[in-house]
């Protein structure tokens, strides 16, 4: 009896041994990870119907570029998802370009119940989204308070890792200006790359990182995170030549609806007269952080 | 008796475990499967939407509203 026991005991030791095994093995193999890698409009706000002011709604919406992989396997979607009060939506179709973010709506059942297009605008310290919405045949005006990200290390260092495969020369060149180089990526490529991901993902707050991070955001000017970084920039600094293409991109409001520019921030009531005024002339402004001058989008994102 | 007790929930256990097991599995491909379309987008789904609650928990609706008043 006793034996039969032990047996049985033994038996089921080995077999949730077993199936700990199995399940660590298929935890290993199938992990999927995401990782947003471009923001678009993301915050709270309102909806507000353009046919009857006080028929409004809270929403939520977040529109992002994410990068997909499994082991070597990588894939980039573009996606986004909606609240409607508690009604919840996803977006299809999205587009997130230089200030502007749109796509189609889908219920639940997967059906096209509207669309959505906002715009954004420096509001105090933040970028304001405004635009309209149609849902289910009612159309709104929305407008969304972009909500600060905490970018986390591993993000960055991913912007940082595109940054220097698609610059590398730029990439030693800006490392150079903040200091010294962590290895040459124009000589050592694919390792280089690694070994500065793994770096600045280690140490976020290094010059260098930061450095790499701000040159990889003067050219990604259609990422949210990006443009905060570089609106804080140009609050300090206006002669920073990317503070003008941030000014062209939020002008592009101005143009729509002139009377807006009376209650602009002040930093970017500056730069739209520079814009005004003719081509910039050339300011011997300091290159704080790198040398970035051809700013042209390599990355083909 | 006591070990047709033991014998039945040591079975029982298993079966759950198993299950848990088998559905995981089914969730990602494994090995050299290929992500389907599907699954990249149904994952990227969930990260957008958890990293928009993640960023809005500490936007309040008194800050929103503070916010909309100062654009007047």
């Amino acid at each position: 009896m006793k034996k039969l026991l032990a047996l049985v005991i033994a038996l089921f030791v080995v077999g949730v041994a077993g199936i700990s095994a199995m399940a660590q093995q298929v935890g290993a193999q199938g992990k999927l990870n995401a990782r947003i890698h471009k923001m678009g409009a993301m915050g709270n706000g309102l909806a507000i119907s353009q046919s009857d002011t006080m028929n409004f709604e809270l929403i939520k919406v977040a529109f992002a570029g994410v990068r997909v992989g499994l082991l070597d396997e990588t894939a980039e979607v573009l996606v986004g998802v909606l609240h409607f009060g508690e009604d919840k939506y996803r977006l299809k179709d999205v587009e997130i370009g230089n200030g502007s973010s749109s796509a189609n709506i889908y219920d639940s059942s997967g059906a096209n119940v509207g669309s959505i297009s906002l715009d954004s605008y420096p509001k105090g310290d933040r970028e304001v989204w405004a635009g309209t919405l149609t849902l289910n045949e009612e159309t709104y005006n929305a407008y969304v308070i972009q909500a600060p990200r905490v970018i986390k290390p591993v993000e960055k260092a991913g912007k940082i890792f595109d940054y220097c495969k698609n610059n590398p020369a730029k990439c030693k060149a800006v490392m150079k200006a903040a200091g010294s180089i962590v290895c040459d990526p124009e000589k050592e490529g694919t390792s280089c790359r690694d070994k500065i991901k793994s770096f600045c993902e280690q140490h976020p707050d290094d010059n260098r990182c930061k450095a790499l991070k701000l040159a990889y955001c003067k050219i990604h000017l259609d990422d949210a995170d990006c443009r905060a970084e570089i609106m804080e920039k140009c609050k300090a600094n206006l002669n920073e030549e990317v503070c003008r293409k941030l000014g062209n991109i939020y002008n592009k409001v101005v143009q729509k609806s002139p009377q807006v520019i009376s209650r602009a921030p002040q930093w970017f009531k500056t730069i739209r007269e520079r814009i005004r005024s003719g081509p910039e002339p050339q300011v011997n402004a300091p290159q704080v952080n790198a040398p970035v001058t051809n700013e042209t989008d390599e990355s083909g994102e | 008796m006591k070990l047709a007790g033991i014998l039945i929930m040591a079975v029982l256990v298993a079966a759950v475990l198993i299950s848990g097991c088998a559905q995981q599995g089914t969730q990602v491909p494994s090995g050299g499967e290929k992500l389907t379309q599907q699954q990249i987008e149904e994952q990227a789904y969930q990260a957008v939407e958890e990293e928009m609650e993640k960023a809005l928990e500490n936007m309040t609706l008194e800050e929103l509203e503070n916010e909309l008043l100062q654009q007047g």
